[in-house]
């Protein structure tokens, strides 16, 4: 437990009925609840070795308040009640657990307000899915139906899966926001990862500056750069992003492929953090695919089948934008500094900056995103495969 | 594939053995943003401090691994913290951890000799706190003791026999010598 170098419970603690109460609900939605039931316990000269009360027992407490404080809160507790639970911090384990597993709405955005839980979170959720994504059973992370059907000389399955196909309605869209959130994140974890590595680099060997990037053949997209070159060899997804009409002919298909590219994107990152060194060449590769990554997310941005807003749609696409003109330039940068391997670390670091604004951007933009307009009678007449609840 | 992505308090049917990868990573972190911070909250009373981000990860990788074969669908949340539940028991034991439990209500903690919970109050910490409290007056001792028990001033200076205003002053005083002797400690 963390030591408290001051009161806490002393210190902030409200005095007024309402403010005590408000003031341990954020308490037990939070992380310092340790803190509080140690002070509460020495103030109240509770023992240490005080058993814990289980939840049904803290339930039992409460009686006929049991459903008034789970749906609405400690306000709703009578004042003899609330004042005991200051004097008997034995029963907020419990309390405490009832409220997480079973509270209600009001429990749940206190949950959703409380920063240090947010924090560790967010900051887990990346290494938790790099994780997740070593364990996955199919290395290149696409369907495992998906990966037994034939597929066109591009890469796409020429008779689409039913999960491809059938997922209509708001939980498609859902779940389509959702994609890309998981490949970024899983990027991201990557750079990080990469950011994090405190062994300087090896210096370049001859002919490693040339990074292995080479057209495609189709550039949809003015003064796009194109995207490194597909290899067998490293893992790297054989569909083309740039290629994006490939996928199919209507918005629904092509947001498709474009989360099957980005999550199938997502091993390759993790691969690369298990290397066992990181060349130049890599470094310039990771930076020209987090830039692939970029430039599907402005895809997606830029596509009319999800109402992200207007406000929201350009500020994704400015960052997509800005973010891709600057891995652009550190792809140069990397390849002129042959000198030291310091150019090299400010370098990763930028990849990780520069993901990170466009993975904000994209969950701004995914917040509230509205309704996506089906675009074909084959979308229309699909049954969710996915549905809110 | 038929997965009913709901992830609160209600029923949530497992997902069927075709989930795509990119849906499993999906579900998976909508899963995540709601449980991730209320089992943050559940596990800060029941691992040290400094263990805490260590044994939330390996919960969400065991959960990651194991969902396919142990999630029957259901109440969600109560399967998680009792996967959280026997995870940190384990940890408390020293010993492998046991196979997931597909209906968490047979996982519950089953009483005291389980609960993995002494860590609420930490003896050491408790004994560092206990310590400044008694090095109060006695009636300092007393009236943060009421004001903490919810009574206001003018209660505590009818029960204690003073004015309201020397109350207040021996509460703010106690709060001053508390800080000290925490920080002298």
């Amino acid at each position: 437990m963390k030591c408290a170098d001051s009161w806490i419970t002393l210190e902030r603690c409200d005095t007024d009925r309402a403010g005590r109460a408000q003031w341990l609900e954020r308490a037990l939605v939070g992380l310092d609840l340790p803190v509080v039931i140690a002070e509460l316990a020495a103030i109240s000269g509770t023992p240490a070795d005080s058993e814990e009360v289980s939840p049904e027992a803290v339930r039992s407490w409460l009686g006929a308040d049991a459903t008034a404080v789970l749906q609405r809160g400690l306000e709703h507790l009578p004042k003899k009640k609330l004042d005991e639970l200051f004097v008997r911090p034995e029963l907020l384990v419990g309390l405490q657990e009832l409220t997480l597993t079973e509270g209600g709405q009001h429990w749940s955005n206190l949950v959703q307000r409380d920063e240090a839980t947010r924090r560790i979170a967010s900051e887990q959720q990346e290494r938790i899915l790099a994780n997740a994504g070593r364990s996955m059973p199919n290395p290149r992370g696409t369907r495992p139906d998906a990966a037994r059907l034939p597929r066109d000389p591009v890469g796409r399955a020429l008779n689409p899966t039913p999960a491809a196909k059938g997922f209509a309605g708001p939980a498609r869209r859902k779940l389509l926001l959702l994609g890309p959130l998981a490949a970024v994140a899983a990027i991201l974890a990557a750079a990080l990862i990469l950011s994090d590595q405190r062994e300087p680099l090896p210096l370049p060997s001859d002919g490693e500056e040339k990074m292995a990037v080479t057209s495609n053949g189709r550039d949809d997209e003015k003064g796009e750069q194109t995207e490194a070159e597909p290899s067998a060899d490293d893992g790297w997804p054989a569909h083309p992003l740039q290629d994006l009409m490939a996928y199919g002919k209507s918005p629904a298909e092509i947001k498709q492929g474009v989360l099957d590219r980005l999550n199938g994107s997502r091993e390759w990152f993790v691969r690369l953090d298990e290397a066992e060194d990181l060349s130049i060449t890599k470094l310039q590769t990771a930076a020209q695919r987090a830039r692939d990554a970029v430039s599907a997310i402005e895809k997606l941005a830029g596509s009319d089948g999800i109402d992200f807003g207007d406000d929201k749609r350009s500020r994704l696409k400015v960052k997509c934008t800005s973010a891709k003109k600057e891995l652009d330039h550190l792809r140069s940068m990397i390849a002129a500094d042959t000198s030291q391997s310091a150019g090299i670390r400010r370098a990763k670091a930028d990849i990780s900056r520069l993901l990170k604004d466009v993975e904000s951007a994209l969950m701004e933009a995914c917040s509230d995103a509205g309704s996506a307009r089906r675009s074909s009678p084959e979308d229309r007449k699909d049954t969710p495969a996915i549905q809110d609840p | 594939m038929s997965i009913r992505l709901h992830t609160g308090s209600a029923a949530t049917a497992a997902p069927d053995q075709a989930s795509t990868t990119s849906g499993d990573s999906a579900e998976f972190l909508a899963l995540y943003g709601e449980h991730a911070r209320p089992l943050l909250a559940w596990l800060s009373t029941r691992v040290a401090r400094s263990d805490l981000e260590d044994v939330h990860q390996e919960i969400w990788t065991k959960v990651w691994a194991k969902k396919r074969q142990s999630f029957k669908g259901g109440n969600f949340r109560a399967w998680l913290f009792a996967v959280a539940r026997n995870h940190v028991v384990d940890r408390h034991e020293k010993k492998p951890a046991t196979p997931l439990m597909a209906d968490p209500e047979v996982v519950y903690v089953d009483g005291a000799q389980r609960t993995p919970c002494a860590i609420a109050i930490d003896r050491e910490q408790h004994e560092r706190l206990g310590r400044c409290v008694a090095q109060l007056t006695e009636i300092q001792r007393r009236v943060v003791q009421m004001r903490m028990a919810g009574e206001d001033y003018e209660s505590i200076s009818e029960s204690l026999h003073i004015t309201s205003a020397q109350a207040h002053s021996h509460f703010f005083a106690a709060k001053r010598r508390l800080h000290e002797l925490l920080e002298e400690a």
